[in-house]
């Protein structure tokens, strides 16, 4: 191959990447417009049934069993509650009172979730700086 | 046993992986940046140096 | 101030200022990225939520700001050499690339290993990651891009004008966050007198943030040095600089 053809296979290479990138992403984008269903849009029944979608909300206190590998718990958006049951690894952050975000679908009222990813939010602070403020809170 | 855990009697715990090797991975690509520059400027010189030369002959 | 750009877009008052300022570059990149590193790696406390983990975040936010400010250098010196035909513009322009590709490689590189532990998952196809991607294609195609004429003045013709059409991606990437619902954090800067990172942890990323400015500086005057050299080979100066040696 000549030079200014690996170069032309290099350019078709790039402009096939780049059109992959943006179809995959904006796909990605119209599908999660709406990037998870909340539990109440499950029972106003506009989520979609029978169909993989994503879930989030957050982790009720107080809801999380653990047996073995499986662990169900209840997801809420402060006004609706919904019940899931996950098999796998849950990332650290997966706590009570954690926001998370759960791909699966529905079975019946249970949603089955095949990946429980967890969301996190820009606060950054020392243990003793969370703890202070949930005290002063608390206290009010 | 994973590799994470594996690695957790290094500094950061169960999180050492996940530290060193973001670092690790951020040194590597910085220093081929600084090796790449270092041999372009002696391969600059040196071409330059040859053109000079063949040209003044 | 007009005479002194006027000077400094002579390629040779521009190769001698590189040379005089590498260690103006050199030497506070090199402390601010020592007392940053000791800062965020040891001084600084866990956090809260995200233990040890955090401490990604002193390379990975740094890195993913260098890669959107690199690309608006990269941009608008660009455009201004193909405006107004300077020369060192365009040189300026063409060695920001590859830094800016790989501060964003690094920037998607350290959030994939961050994701990990905290999300679950190396990689989602949110709008935030999706959209830092196509800013490393960018790069890339803006690099092959240049690389794919014999004649400088048209490369840097052709790859600016892509540089500047992709110019629309940043405010995509830095919005993201905010328009889409992403499984990304929100901007730690949304509200900048009241940032929503502890000052104890603040400091160290703000250095850090110094450093990779300095680090830009830096490799961007190793690389135009020599990229001025190469193209101004049939000039006087050149040949009795390289011969001299």
């Amino acid at each position: 191959m000549t030079k200014r053809q690996n170069r032309m296979v290099l350019v078709a290479l790039l402009v096939l990447g780049v059109s992959l990138t943006g179809y995959f992403g904006i796909k990605a984008f119209n599908d999660n417009l709406l990037y998870f269903f909340t539990p109440t849009d499950i029972t106003e029944s506009k989520a979609p049934i029978g169909k993989s979608f994503r879930l989030g909300g957050l982790v009720v206190t107080g809801s999380v069993i653990r047996e073995n590998m499986n662990v169900t718990f209840s997801l809420s958006d402060n006004n609706k509650t919904i019940k899931v049951s996950y098999e796998g690894i849950l990332p650290d952050l997966f706590r009570e009172g954690q926001g998370i975000v759960a791909t699966g679908s529905l079975d019946g009222d249970l949603f089955l979730a095949t990946t429980v990813l967890a969301k996190h939010d820009e606060n950054y602070m020392p243990p003793e700086v969370a703890e202070a403020l949930l005290n002063s809170s608390a206290g009010e | 046993m994973t590799l994470a855990e594996t690695l957790s009697y290094l500094p950061y715990g169960k999180y050492a992986f996940y530290i060193w090797l973001s670092y690790g991975v951020t040194f590597l690509v910085i220093a081929e940046l600084f090796v790449r520059a270092s041999r372009n400027h002696k391969k600059v010189h040196f071409d330059l140096k040859n053109k000079y030369a063949r040209e003044d002959d | 101030m007009w005479k002194w750009i006027q000077k400094l877009a002579s390629p040779k008052v521009f190769f001698e200022t590189t040379n005089k300022l590498i260690p103006w570059f050199l030497w506070p990149f090199i402390g601010l990225i020592l007392l940053g590193l000791y800062w965020g790696l040891v001084v600084a406390p866990a956090d809260y939520q995200q233990g040890e983990s955090f401490r990604i975040m002193y390379i990975h936010v740094p890195s993913a700001w260098m890669s959107m400010l690199v690309y608006f250098i990269m941009a608008v010196v660009g455009g201004i050499g193909l405006i107004w035909q300077i020369k060192m513009a365009q040189v300026v322009a063409k060695v920001s690339a590859p830094i800016g590709a790989s501060f964003t490689l690094i920037a998607l590189a350290t959030g994939a290993i961050w994701g990990k532990p905290m999300w679950g998952a190396w990689w989602v196809w949110d709008a935030r990651l999706t959209s830092e991607l196509i800013l490393l294609f960018l790069y890339l195609a803006y690099i092959s891009l240049n690389n794919a004429f014999d004649d400088p003045k048209t490369a840097s013709k052709a790859s600016s004008i892509l540089a500047i059409v992709g110019l629309v991606n940043l405010p995509i990437i830095h919005y993201s966050v905010k328009w889409w619902n992403t499984l990304h954090q929100g901007s730690i800067l949304e509200d900048i007198s009241k940032p929503s990172v502890h000052p104890d942890m603040l400091w160290p990323l703000l250095i850090m943030v110094f450093a990779f400015q300095f680090l830009y500086g830096l490799l961007l005057l190793l690389n135009a040095r020599d990229e001025i050299l190469v193209r101004e080979q049939n000039s006087r100066w050149v040949r009795e600089l390289v011969t001299g040696e």
